[in-house]
């Protein structure tokens, strides 16, 4: 991105010069500067201390940690069988690549992340985790390095590795379900859980509801097609005035009704759910971003004689969604939160996986270990996410002008 | 476009034409979507005909059969209507007291991650963040699974100064038992607060704001212990909860289910609103405190006075959309078991089969609440919205 070709400027030569504080200043002026300032650190000191002493009573005298290496293939795939767990590696082998290809293409902090991933997975493949998952890692370890190695630096790629998403969803899809032969059966869509579910119903919902959502905000704000506008508008409204277990409800329960004796796959009629309802969403904030691009910019496009659609594509549109970036980061981190809900419509997420391990038996009592590990793992997709949305930020100039 | 098509000479041929190119495409538009809709409703008449059910509200007349432990008092044979009215009062019950508590929250969270106290600052960014990064349903479980279930039972319950007991089955409060007296009485303190500072204005102008400000209250305290000892019967009773031999007596009670549901909530919302409050702090120009500065305000007035009036006329927008978001995820009552809208909705829909007229119920009701909620912020937007000139 443009921050690996920036101008090295630190933002230390910008800034103008800071005062060098000693410790004992330092502590005066940021926590004893007032006698309210006291009494605000002297609580925050008995709120962290509490707090603190709590975890660590209870993380290192009470919890039983035991219940989370016993259970990871329950988090990780769920009831997926164990059998057929090479699909979901080679499935993560693909995802890998086509990631690895677009980092090399790329650059920038999504290079950083998947050779931080990479190496992760090349270490954690050095760990007793079984013969087999510790081939599987290396070799994803591998396909990783070898996709960013052979992209590394090629700009006309970018483009390429992002539409190839298109061809790469149905083809994990048919891979984690599908029988090829005969003799190799199927795997029940139920049967598709724990984390892998939640990052394919994300991952999924996010490619697939951004261009939706891009059309509606369109659709909305297009004065030229009053029809198009109010249908628009009404999609958009009810969606976003009813909460998502509805829709995942009806989507379960009422979709059959419509559909007229056709079958369609559960887990098809919650990801269609998701997309609906993420794509109103998106569609929200694409419009603020629309609404951001100034009408001088339509008007000078047309004078230079552009027709419509090359308006829309060429000169709005790229303005709007680079204003929309912050807005859309934040609802698809809403979205990976709230794949979580799931659970209304009886499928089993990483969450719920979670709620099968405390529930079970063997475990009881283990709810607290449980949820932490899960508030763990979606703390670090969410921050971490978070956290690329800010480089990108950053490298795009938002919020500087 | 518009200058071509003006002029006569140059018609351009009837489909470049845009004013025509419009009306067709639009045509176009509304066909395809009355065709996808009458499908669908040939789909789901000839599949309700299959299953016998003819469509109509009239079965909101049955009795419901199922019990609801929360919420105002009703009995299992009453009707559906009246089932689902309790989940509708439930939500309604649930939200405000989430919305008040997390404004609260994220106002105190938003104006501490500005503070200029460095401990502070760094405990309300953790704060904030962690609620933040994790799902609305992980922390409602939490506090359902992870704290709540796991406190102490009924008789071990822990007290807060006698008043208020947290137990396994909830936190149990003091309840207000207003009587007829309490009317006469809110009269009498309002009329002497409003004589009092009318008195003092008068006769009295040299005294200061805050003076004139304590003496009204202490005014209207003395006055109230009066109400309290001379009418027959105090016009507000407060019913204290006491520990019986297996549950409580007294006062209210806020069951396990409805706090998970509530911390949950709050917790979630409030972070969300901290960060509202803070960008809109933050989006208040500096120039606004040098200005006030320079005019000799003090710090108080001038956070009183300027900053806060500008800060609020930026969140309010942003506040209204998580109020509605709190609404919307108080559906995730059905995870723990509160009796919410949704949750006996639900109920309704496994026991009757009428999932579609239900959806229609639900949906009209979650929109009508937003709606509420939406109209209400928007009026208060416009009171402190800049006024042009």
């Amino acid at each position: 991105m443009a921050s690996s070709v920036s101008t090295p400027i630190s933002e230390e030569h910008r800034l103008p010069p800071q005062e060098k504080l000693s410790p004992a200043a330092w502590v005066r002026r940021n926590l004893f500067d007032s006698w309210f300032s006291t009494v605000l650190t002297l609580v925050s000191a008995l709120v962290l201390a509490w707090a603190l002493s709590i975890f660590w009573n209870w993380a290192f005298t009470q919890a039983n940690w035991a219940v989370i290496p016993a259970n990871l293939k329950i988090f990780a795939s769920g009831t997926y069988p164990s059998s057929q767990l090479w699909r979901v590696w080679v499935v993560l082998g693909i995802v890998l690549a086509t990631l690895g290809v677009a980092a090399g293409a790329w650059g920038g902090v999504l290079l950083q992340y998947l050779i931080g991933l990479g190496a992760c997975m090349g270490l954690a493949a050095l760990l007793p985790l079984g013969e087999q998952s510790q081939w599987w890692l290396a070799g994803c370890a591998g396909v990783t390095f070898a996709a960013i190695a052979i992209s590394r630096g090629r700009a006309s790629w970018r483009l390429a590795s992002i539409l190839v998403w298109a061809l790469v969803l149905p083809i994990c899809l048919e891979l984690l379900l599908g029988s090829f032969t005969p003799n190799l059966p199927g795997v029940r869509a139920e049967q598709l859980s724990g984390l892998l579910l939640t990052l394919m119903l994300a991952a999924a919902a996010l490619i697939i509801a951004f261009p939706i959502g891009v059309l509606l905000a369109l659709g909305r704000a297009n004065h030229a097609l009053p029809v198009v506008r109010i249908f628009c508008t009404l999609l958009i409204e009810i969606i976003r005035g009813v909460p998502l277990t509805t829709i995942l409800f009806a989507a379960w329960l009422l979709v059959p009704f419509f559909l007229g004796g056709i079958t369609v796959n559960l887990i098809i009629r919650a990801e269609v759910a998701f997309i609906l309802f993420t794509a109103v969403y998106v569609a929200e904030d694409v419009r603020g971003g629309l609404q951001a691009v100034s009408r001088g910019q339509v008007e000078a496009a047309r004078a230079v004689g552009l027709n419509p659609f090359q308006i829309t594509a060429l000169v709005v549109l790229p303005q709007a969604l680079r204003a929309s970036v912050p807005a859309l980061v934040n609802e698809f981190l809403t979205l990976f939160k709230d794949t979580s809900l799931v659970f209304i419509i009886g499928m089993i997420d990483l969450l719920q996986a979670g709620r099968v391990v405390f529930t079970n038996p063997n475990w009881l009592g283990t709810q607290k270990e449980v949820l932490f590990f899960i508030g763990v793992v979606y703390f670090i997709c969410c921050f971490a996410m978070a956290y690329a949305a800010k480089q990108v930020e950053k490298a795009l100039g938002l919020g500087k002008r | 476009m518009t200058s071509l098509s003006s002029q006569p000479h140059i018609q351009p041929p009837w489909w470049r034409d845009e004013r025509i190119l419009k009306i067709v495409l639009q045509v176009a538009f509304v066909i395809a979507v009355l065709v996808v809709f009458g499908i669908l409703t040939q789909n789901l008449t000839s599949s309700l005909r299959r299953l016998g059910i003819t469509f109509g509200f009239r079965f909101l007349g049955n009795s419901a059969n199922f019990g609801i432990t929360e919420g105002i008092p009703y009995d299992p044979s009453e009707s559906y209507l009246k089932a689902f009215v309790v989940g509708v009062l439930n939500t309604i019950w649930l939200s405000s007291i989430s919305i008040v508590l997390a404004t609260v929250m994220g106002m105190i969270l938003g104006v501490a991650r500005l503070s200029s106290n460095w401990l502070a600052r760094q405990l309300a960014t953790i704060i904030t963040e962690i609620f933040r990064n994790v799902p609305v349903l992980l922390i409602v479980i939490f506090w359902y699974q992870g704290v709540i279930l796991t406190l102490p039972a009924v008789r071990n319950s822990y007290s807060i100064g006698g008043f208020f007991f947290i137990s396994q089955r909830g936190i149990n409060l003091p309840s207000l038992d207003p009587s007829w007296w309490l009317i006469p009485t809110v009269v009498i303190l309002a009329g002497a607060a409003w004589g009092i500072r009318k008195l003092l204005l008068a006769h009295r102008p040299d005294v200061g704001s805050i003076q004139r400000n304590s003496l009204v209250v202490l005014g209207v305290l003395l006055l109230a212990v009066a109400c309290w000892i001379l009418f027959p019967e105090s016009p507000l009773r407060i019913d204290i909860p006491v520990l019986d031999r297996f549950n409580f007596r007294g006062g209210t009670q806020l069951s396990a289910e409805f706090t998970a549901m509530m911390l949950g909530l709050v917790t979630y919302t409030g972070c969300y609103i901290a960060e509202v409050v803070r960008g809109s702090f933050l989006a208040v120009q500096r120039g606004q405190w040098e200005a006030s500065r320079a005019i000799g305000l003090t710090e108080l007035g001038t956070f009183q006075l300027v900053i806060v009036p500008q800060a609020l006329r930026i969140m309010i927008p942003s506040l209204n959309t998580q109020y509605l978001t709190l609404i919307k995820n108080s559906s995730l009552a059905i995870a723990v078991g509160f009796s919410d809208l949704f949750n006996i909705s639900s109920t309704i829909i496994n026991q009757s089969g009428r999932s579609v007229e239900m959806f229609g119920i639900i949906m009209a009701t979650y929109l009508s609440m937003n709606l509420v909620v939406s109209y209400g912020m928007n009026w208060i937007n416009d009171r402190v919205k800049l006024v042009e000139r």
